[in-house]
């Protein structure tokens, strides 16, 4: 009976002091903040750096910063965090998810903090291109952070090797597959040494390439999505070919793997995030270069990546929250990150800053996401209800059909998948 | 007298008592959570309605209709099945050669035991470094010897096989360690005798050692259904269900509609499939088979 009293004891304090070890003491704010990493690279340590130095900064408040994984798993878990009534009190989440956030209940809108920052004049020191995404219903309901719109790496070795100007990568489709032609290589029993071109199998990726058919991906208020279109079926037409009868890209390729692949010269073209730029730069032996999307009937692209969001609590904690976020976006801040990871810099005056300058002299590959989402027509990333599940539909059936060297399974594949979707979809239809 | 019928009665109530805490736990986490996923799978409850509705048995209509669904079933069939037999025939084999005294024998066992001692996750995370087309090991070995690489997860066609690869690698060993106990239970002189009888060796051990293992196998065959149905561990790190679905198994697509989607009332309705399935293989597994089990005195 004394063991198991002292066990109990035991057990007591053990709770109690894991309990206890988020310490509201004094005057000092506890927050929690989940953020996720989406592309290679160490930049978790970085994030941790930052919300470290806002901690010395001051002593209102204190910032837990807690590494939830990719995109997915920091959704998956801020949702059910929100569920069992616990939820962080700031997180960085693929902004796309807001409609998904708005429709649990588990966000807030930030016009009330932004008005009292100076309200437009406030917001107008954003770049515009990464707004959009966090306006909804007439309000603000996201900041932005970790921004970036997808790049084509290009190997400037193989481009010459091939023959090719590596000044001038790849400007259009027809382009692209010319030159993926030229950049493959294929041993003497038939394997593939190097592909000529990557684009992994994410829909992100399969969006602009959807615009720039002159396509339509989806409707403002995020209740239609478009999948059995003419447009759709000239980009599985355009890949495919690439794919099954040049045999200069693959059918299918996981997205992390993809930027090994071209760091390692596996492939002599990428399609990826910004956000890798910093792994590939760090890890290839290559000359590299980047460049915008090659283009089609359109020179468009989409934006995305992760913005900052405020949980519903109290208002203690969500002006606490704020005032991290206020500080995370100051110029220097978001300068810092952007260094760091290859992330555009959401703050117009970041650009201008010496220790930006001194980077993007040093590194012009970083300015080329920069300059596109400047120059070429930069539209809003997918953002539909129920978005993850519509999200993975998408993959899916990306996989499907790329996946299959026999294209007649198209019509099919795009028709399940528009009616699939517009299920998903019928409470708000 | 009074002291006596006290502590008869407290004799009576000992093990129970006993029992308390361990039942304690088993409802809090086990049986509470299993009605709780029956009650919500009549709910449509999903970020949709983030208040309960109750929508009767629509959910299970829903899933029975659902393409996916089947897909995910075939999935965790050829998983389940494959890896149950491939796992126990090689454990079985293995045990048998390990035990016959070879030299080094301590060696091997160790060997095949230690991929069950890695955790999990970064076995899946070493597998997928070894998948990786063009130069990923694999490849590399099969380009060694002059043969084509294969598209390892990244094909429908074999990504699931991959994993069932990973699977069986992963438990070989513990079923071995588990049937050389057997093995070592059996009386050396019934093979003994067998032998003096004239049997060869495929005779003794198929008439002889087999069905003395039998309750060994039969408990690692019991374990092998329940860990391959709610195998996830490899599948979350290594291809999400990825690509075209081909590997998203049972347990991964529950935690998809719950966690992922939050499709709760979806995900329970899973949950109780999937219990309710587990709860008839068992006892089908017991009734038929488990009444042939020999079990020592």
């Amino acid at each position: 009976m004394k063991k198991f009293l002292i066990l109990l004891m035991l057990l007591a304090v053990l709770t109690y002091s894991w309990g206890g070890a988020k310490k509201e003491e004094g005057g000092t704010v506890y927050l929690r903040m989940y953020y996720p990493v989406g592309v290679a690279g160490s930049l978790a340590q970085l994030m941790d750096g930052l919300v470290e130095e806002f901690n010395d900064s001051q002593d209102e408040v204190y910032v837990e910063s807690i590494f939830a994984g990719g995109y997915m798993e920091a959704m998956d878990k801020a949702q059910t965090a929100f569920l069992a009534g616990n939820p962080p009190e700031i997180a960085v989440l693929d902004a796309p998810n807001l409609l998904t956030l708005m429709d649990i209940g588990a966000i807030i809108p930030l016009d009330d903090f932004i008005a009292e920052e100076g309200g437009d004049a406030f917001i107008g020191n954003f770049l515009e291109g990464f707004m959009k995404i966090a306006r909804f219903d007439g309000k603000i309901w996201s900041i932005p952070w970790q921004r970036s719109t997808p790049i084509m790496y290009y190997n400037k070795d193989f481009y010459r090797e091939a023959g090719l100007d590596p000044e001038k990568p790849a400007s259009t489709w027809d382009e692209l597959a010319e030159y993926a032609k030229k950049l493959t290589k294929t041993d003497a029993s038939g394997n593939v040494e190097r592909w000529g071109v990557l684009i992994p199998n994410d829909y992100w990726l399969t969006m602009p390439l959807l615009l720039q058919a002159g396509g339509v991906a989806d409707n403002e208020p995020g209740t239609y999505i478009a999948i059995d279109t003419e447009e759709m079926r000239d980009v599985y037409r355009f890949l495919h070919k690439m794919a099954y009868e040049m045999k200069v890209t693959t059918g299918v390729t996981p997205w992390s793997q993809s930027v090994s692949d071209f760091a390692t010269g596996k492939t002599a073209m990428l399609y990826h995030s910004t956000g890798a730029l910093t792994y590939i730069r760090n890890s290839t032996k290559y000359d590299f270069g980047t460049a915008f999307l090659p283009k089609y009937k359109r020179q468009v692209v989409i934006e995305g990546g992760g913005n900052f969001f405020i949980f519903k609590t109290d208002e203690r904690h969500q002006a606490a929250a704020w005032k991290m976020i206020k500080w995370m976006t100051q110029p220097e801040n978001t300068a810092k990150w952007s260094v760091g990871s290859g992330y555009i810099p959401v703050r117009k005056e970041a650009i201008d800053l010496p220790e930006y300058k001194a980077f993007t002299e040093k590194w012009p590959q970083a300015l080329v996401a920069y300059n596109q989402l400047i120059e070429s027509d930069v539209e809003r990333n997918m953002m539909t209800h129920r978005m993850q599940e519509v999200y993975d539909m998408l993959n899916v059936l990306d996989e499907k059909i790329r996946g299959s060297a026999d294209l007649s399974i198209m019509d099919q594949a795009l028709k399940e998948a528009q009616a699939e979707a517009d299920k998903i979809l019928a409470k708000w239809q | 007298m009074a002291g006596t019928l006290r502590s008869r009665r407290y004799e009576k109530v000992k093990p129970y008592l006993y029992l308390l805490p361990a039942f304690f736990f088993l409802f809090v986490f086990t049986y509470y959570p299993i009605f709780r996923a029956v009650y919500i799978s009549f709910f449509n409850w999903s970020t949709d309605y983030p208040v309960k509705v109750f929508n009767g048995i629509k959910n299970y209509l829903d899933v029975l209709e659902n393409k996916v669904f089947w897909q995910v079933i075939r999935n965790t069939i050829v998983y389940s099945f494959s890896t149950i037999f491939l796992s126990m025939f090689l454990g079985l084999f293995l045990a048998v050669q390990v035990n016959k005294n070879v030299r080094g024998g301590g060696v091997f066992k160790v060997a095949l035991f230690y991929p069950m001692m890695i955790p999990g996750a970064a076995a899946a995370l070493i597998w997928l470094w070894m998948y990786v087309p063009t130069y990923g090991v694999l490849d590399h070995l099969l380009a060694g010897i002059g043969l084509r690489g294969l598209p390892w997860l990244n094909s429908t066609k074999t990504a699931l096989w991959c994993i069932v690869a990973v699977g069986v690698w992963k438990h070989v060993g513990y079923y071995m360690i588990l049937f050389l106990a057997g093995l070592n239970n059996i009386p050396g002189e019934l093979d003994d005798a067998a032998r003096v009888e004239g049997a060869g060796s495929w005779t003794r051990f198929w008439r002889v050692t087999f069905p003395l293992l039998s309750s060994y196998t039969f408990f690692i065959f019991i374990i092998n259904i329940v860990d391959s149905l709610q195998s996830i561990d490899l599948v979350y790190i290594m291809t999400r269900g990825k690509p075209d679905n081909s590997t998203n198994l049972i347990v991964y697509y529950i935690y998809q509609q719950a966690f992922r989607y939050w499709n709760m009332g979806v995900g329970s309705t899973l949950t109780s499939m999937l219990t309710v399935f587990l709860l008839i293989c068992v006892v089908v597994i017991f009734s038929t088979i488990g009444r042939r089990v020999y079990y020592e005195a």
